[in-house]
């Protein structure tokens, strides 16, 4: 009797535990456990700054029903592919020979309002047939990168001529080199700042190029490859690079908030090559500004081959606060502010109260005209005297004096460099002009091929050291030019005047005022007002702002902008500055001043 | 008893041979060829299996162990294959699922920017997150714009648009490779309705990166013959599901050795008390029936380790009342000869009597007495016999340990059947080693087997000569017996020591022996510590061979003698190495091979 009943309770029991796993498997209980304590995130950055999202063209080869338009448009938009490095499909749009001697990697040409031609559609039986592509040329990327703005107007850029092929038309023949819309330039190719050193390696100098993007590769790897490659063709002999000769790009990655940069062993030379100064810190300089164009002013850290930089297994990392400390003019932070009134020199605080400068600086001298300050912890003033036949410096410091530094005949206004050397230019004659320069010692001459045989009406050292800009007025007009200072050993030489602005008809340069190493302010007057024009010395490039038709001298310093405006009789003369994100001109203090002065400008 | 053993042994030994064959080949010191080496591995492996399978029959436990996991590799195995398959469907459509609601989202933008023209300045305004690029003049570049923009980089997703109509109006995000697309999702999408939306797991070719990374393409055809495809990358899904598998895998191990090491416990639960059950069993077999189990517990071991302590007991209870039974028909026999002494005397003074005055009867009385002289002779022969055996059963034969010259012994009996030997025309023909061959014997016994042992060649001798040997070595003497009649047939070396067994149940008993002679011998030999075999074959006539030990107690080794005659040994050996059909003997070994029954005869005895 208990057999039986202990196997019915025991099937029983079986029974229940199979009603319970079915209840539990197919019963809503959650799977995902609900409640408990909450939990705290923590932020990390999103996304990779190395990779932003970009659009490519894919070139498409042309089709045989396509109108002679049609593939015009088909050629014009293979070209701006990115895809594929050796142009194939584009050299599909070329006839017979053109095809294998069509050479793509010429100058680019930029043009914009591209428009093709309207031609009625060829005839069924016609086998040639044109088509005309009208524009206006905006500007040239040359083979290294370099961009160069054009001014232009709307032309006939290309006639195309067309064959008819039994694959359907075919464009004859092509010149070599791209030819590519604004459109396409800002899709595929990014301007990027390539930052080297200049001979003493203490500073950095700026040369920006238009990269194509590379959809292979980060486009942070194709700046540094950029990089690696050295400057192009118009600073090399001016600048000078810490990345030590034969280094390699192996890979960038990023880690948390951390940019790591792989180079090969060659890299690892630059602890025994710096000349004066450690080296290796103008090559993590050079490395952290020209990434920081991408990032948000992450930490870079250089490894080579994968392994910590130094031997003893020490991480090369740096951060901004390392690199930005490197050149203070990339950097430079809060600076003090000053003005020049009745030839004395004003400071402005904090709260934009003026007080004199200590010294005889700040003592008025009707004498001294057309001030400058010097960089550096202890800034020194100098002036043009004696009628602009002298110039003379006084430290801005209790107890200090008046010293006179250079002597000339017609001296144009002096410009401070960042190693404390005094520049000027001597107009010696009606078309014939020495460029001149005290080092601390003596009153040197500098060879200025481009300068000597014109009339130099302003003159100023950039603050990298490298560039110098000048207002010249040739036989044909006044121009803005900006050259390079190369020094070779003790020779120094200003070479490759380039002009930048030139002055149209009834149009004065009245200032010029370096923003900060590749931008530079014009002030130019007409009849119509004024306006400043913020040109990108290193492409030609020009953005302009609208000026205070009072304004008469401009100055600049990084992200600040200040100008004086003069006495019109409605207004006392007043300093103004350029409201960032307004982009007006407002009052800067209530004072009457008319020249406001920065650092080194 | 012990001719069993010995056929056994023999048979062990048979088998071995062949194995020693092929050794020496193996051990030769010198450098071995390739097909040997090839030979001896081939060799060794075929040993190790064999180890294998004996271990494998022998384990129940290790067959038990294998199948579980077998079956547990295969069930963790189809289990494991369907839930991965099952997580993977439900984790590519949910992902799938949000990613066609991102690009259905993205479909109406893409829609608006195409169906716009460059007109309007706030249109293009709209589109670009960058000041930089808000510039844009085609639709299709604001389109792409505003979905790289959204879709950021290609870890999110990426956006191909195309027109393959159209020059110039194909554009793609990031660096996705156009060769994602494949060929299947374009055809299909060539015949579809516009806004029908199709997706399918791909293989995601990107720029700058050698292997493609499984992803999902979304496609869908919108109005102006554009068709905008979407590719989101799976590699976090994928990294989840290499994970999960790797999980599955580690469980799904784990399991199966969990499985195993449960059957091992279970079926050692089991096979324990089945192991001693049959341990006990083998005890029991060997005869201590005093054997039994402990039990434990109620269950069905429980009830084996009963039920076979039952069977033991009722098998011990059995043989006790076999052995009791058998004890009182010894018994029996024993009071029945002795009691038959007392009457048989006084019957054979009274034959005596009858015997002795025969002459004076008529012939015929006469003949009855002498007729009943010699049976009454044998009467008494045999109830002496029987007397002498029932002693044997009762374990009360006891020995009479002598010093003696074996030689004498074999002259005495020989002695005493010369007469009888003469009257059946039998010479015997004595092979006696020249120095005595003394051994500790009881005479008397040792004397009565070989006259017992002679009688017997005399009475199946057929008339021809009686060869006797005696033989002996340092621990052991010997005497055989040879004669030259039928001989036996095979199976009847054994038989012949049975009580009351005849070769040929119709034959007369022409010396008259009791039947119990040779059985008598046997217990004597036996008593010695010694041997008695025979041996015989049909037409050769038949050979019985008395091996003693020379020190009474010492346990006998071997024989002196061989038990088959020399003379046979040699013919055999002679035709061996006439006839081809025997296994082809390398010449050193054909010498070897001869003696090797012999030995196996001799020494498998003991």
């Amino acid at each position: 009797m208990i057999a039986p009943a202990r196997s019915m309770a025991g099937r029983a029991g079986a029974a229940a535990g199979v009603a319970l796993a079915l209840a539990l498997t197919g019963s809503a209980c959650a799977v995902i456990p609900l409640g408990g304590n909450p939990a705290s995130y923590r932020e990390i950055v999103k996304g990779d700054p190395l990779r932003k999202p970009y659009v490519r063209v894919v070139a498409v080869p042309p089709r045989p029903e396509w109108t002679p338009k049609q593939v015009v448009t088909g050629f014009l938009s293979a070209m701006a592919s990115v895809d594929d490095p050796g142009y194939t499909v584009a050299r599909q749009y070329l006839y017979g020979a053109a095809a294998q001697t069509w050479r793509p990697d010429g100058t680019v040409t930029v043009y914009d309002k591209g428009v093709l031609g309207n031609a009625p559609p060829p005839p069924k039986d016609a086998t040639e047939t044109g088509i005309m592509l009208k524009g206006m040329i905006t500007g040239t990327i040359d083979p290294e990168g370099k961009y160069r703005a054009v001014e232009g107007a709307e032309d006939t850029l290309k006639d195309f001529r067309l064959v008819k092929t039994p694959q359907g038309w075919r464009i004859k023949d092509f010149p070599d080199g791209l030819l590519l819309t604004e459109d396409d330039i800002r899709r595929s190719y990014r301007p990027v700042k390539l930052y080297y050193l200049d001979h003493l390696q203490k500073s950095l100098v700026v040369d920006q190029v238009r990269v194509r993007v590379d959809p292979s590769s980060d486009f942070a790897e194709t700046m540094l490859q950029r990089l690696l490659r050295g400057p192009t063709s118009g600073l090399k002999s001016a600048v000078s690079n810490a990345l030590p000769a034969g280094t390699r790009l192996l890979g960038i990655s990023t880690e948390d908030d951390k940019i790591i940069v792989n180079l090969n062993e060659a890299a690892t030379n630059a602890i025994s090559t710096g000349p004066d100064r450690d080296a290796v810190s103008a090559m993590a300089a050079q490395i952290g500004w020209t990434l920081d164009q991408l990032t948000e002013r992450w930490d870079v850290e250089i490894r080579v081959n994968g392994e910590p930089y130094y031997q003893d297994g020490g991480a090369l990392r740096v951060g901004f606060d390392r690199y930005g400390s490197f050149d203070q003019w990339l950097n430079p932070g809060r600076t003090a502010t000053y003005f020049f009134d009745k030839g004395a020199l004003h400071s402005l605080n904090q709260e934009g109260e003026p007080s004199p400068v200590p010294g005889v600086a700040g003592h008025p001298g009707a004498d001294h005209t057309e001030p400058a300050v010097s960089g550096g912890a202890r800034p020194v003033l100098a002036t043009l005297t004696k009628g602009g036949s002298a110039i003379a410096t006084a430290p801005l410091a209790e107890g200090s004096h008046w010293e006179q530094r250079i002597t000339g005949t017609n001296l144009t206004r002096p410009s401070w460099d960042r190693y404390d050397n005094i520049w000027t230019v001597d107009r010696v004659g009606p078309r014939a002009s020495r460029v001149l320069r005290f080092d601390g010692k003596t009153q040197t001459k500098v060879s200025a091929p481009g300068l000597e045989s014109v009339e130099v009406r302003d003159m100023r050292v950039a603050r990298d050291g490298v560039r110098l800009a000048a207002v010249v007025t040739t036989d044909t007009g006044t121009e803005v030019q900006v050259s390079t200072i190369t020094v070779n050993g003790s020779e120094t030489t200003i070479a490759d005047p380039e002009p930048l602005v030139t002055a149209v008809e009834g149009q004065q340069i009245v200032d010029i005022a370096w923003q900060d190493s590749t931008t530079l302010l014009v002030l130019t007057g007409s009849k119509a007002g004024k306006e400043v024009l913020a040109v990108d010395v290193t492409d030609g490039t020009s953005e302009s702002i609208k000026a205070d038709a009072r304004i008469t001298s401009i100055t600049a310093l990084a992200d600040r902008i200040l100008a004086g405006a003069e006495d019109t009789g409605d207004d006392e003369p007043e300093l103004l500055y350029l409201d960032p994100v307004k982009q007006t001109w407002t009052p800067l203090t209530k004072t009457p001043a008319t020249t406001p002065l920065l650092p080194l400008d | 008893m012990t001719l069993p053993k010995a056929k056994d042994a023999k048979d062990a030994k048979a088998k071995a041979k062949p194995k020693d064959k092929r050794k020496p080949p193996a051990r030769k010191p010198k450098r071995r060829t390739p097909a040997q080496i090839a030979r001896g591995v081939r060799r060794r492996a075929r040993r190790a299996a064999g180890k294998v399978r004996r271990f494998w029959r022998r384990s129940l436990q290790l067959r038990v162990v294998t199948s579980t996991l077998v079956i547990s590799v295969v069930v963790v195995a189809v289990l494991g294959f369907f839930l991965m398959q099952q997580i993977t469907t439900t984790i590519v459509n949910g992902r799938a699922a949000s990613a066609v609601t991102d690009a259905l989202a993205d479909r109406a933008t893409i829609v608006a920017q195409l169906n716009q023209t460059a007109e309007g300045p706030e249109a293009t305004g709209a589109i670009g997150g960058e000041p930089g690029q808000s510039a844009v003049n085609s639709p299709i570049d604001r389109a792409a714009n505003a979905l790289a923009n959204r879709a950021g980089d290609s870890s999110r997703y990426s956006v191909i648009i195309r027109n393959e109509s159209l020059p110039g109006e194909y554009r793609a995000t990031n660096d996705i490779q156009p060769r994602s697309i494949s060929a299947k999702m374009r055809a299909d999408l060539r015949d579809r309705q516009i806004n029908d939306t199709l997706w399918q797991p791909t293989s995601l070719y990107y720029y700058g990166k050698s292997q493609p990374e499984p992803g999902l393409v979304i496609g869908v055809k919108v109005e102006g013959g554009y068709e905008i495809y979407h590719f989101i990358p799976l590699t976090e899904e994928e990294q989840t599901l290499q994970d999960l598998r790797q999980m599955l895998v580690v469980v799904g191990i784990g399991l199966v050795v969990l499985l195993a090491a449960i059957a091992s416990l279970v079926t050692r639960q089991v096979v324990t008390p089945v192991r001693l059950a049959r341990q006990a069993a083998e005890r029991l077999a060997a005869g201590q029936l005093e054997e039994r189990l402990k039990v434990r517990g109620e269950d069905d071991l429980a009830r084996l380790a009963h039920s076979f302590n039952e069977m033991a007991a009722n098998l011990a209870l059995k043989i006790h009342q076999l052995e009791e039974l058998s004890q009182v028909q010894r018994q029996f026999v024993s009071d029945v000869s002795h009691e038959l002494r007392t009457p048989l005397t006084t019957v054979r003074m009274a034959a005596d009597l009858l015997y002795e005055a025969r002459e004076d009867f008529d012939p015929a009385a006469a003949r009855s007495a002498e007729l009943m002289q010699n049976q009454l002779e044998r009467f008494e022969s045999m109830l002496a016999d029987l007397l002498e055996i029932s002693r044997y059963d009762a374990g009360a034969a006891t020995l009479d340990i002598d010093s003696v010259d074996i030689r004498d012994v074999v002259l005495r009996a020989v002695a005493d059947s010369e007469a009888l030997g003469e009257k059946q025309g039998i010479r015997f023909d004595l092979r006696l080693p020249s120095e005595p061959c003394m051994a500790d014997i009881d005479s008397r016994r040792v004397e009565r087997i070989l006259r017992n042992l002679l009688f017997n060649a005399i009475e199946h001798g057929e008339g021809r000569d009686v060869v006797v040997t005696v033989g002996a070595d340092r621990d052991a003497v010997a005497v055989a017996v040879r004669d030259h009649g039928v001989g036996l047939r095979p199976g009847e070396e054994n038989l012949v020591f049975d009580r009351f067994w005849r070769a040929d149940p119709s034959r007369a008993r022409t010396i008259g022996g009791t039947g119990l002679g040779l059985a008598i011998s046997r217990e004597d030999a036996m008593l010695h510590g010694g041997w008695l075999q025979a041996w015989g074959s049909p037409g050769e006539g038949s050979q019985f061979r008395l091996s003693l030990p020379r020190v009474a107690g010492a346990e006998l080794r071997g024989s002196p003698l061989s038990l088959v005659p020399p003379e046979i040994e040699m013919r055999r050996t002679w035709r061996g190495q006439a006839t081809p059909a025997l296994p082809p003997p390398a010449s050193s070994s054909a010498p070897a091979q001869a003696p090797a029954p012999v030995d196996a005869m001799d020494g498998g005895a003991h």
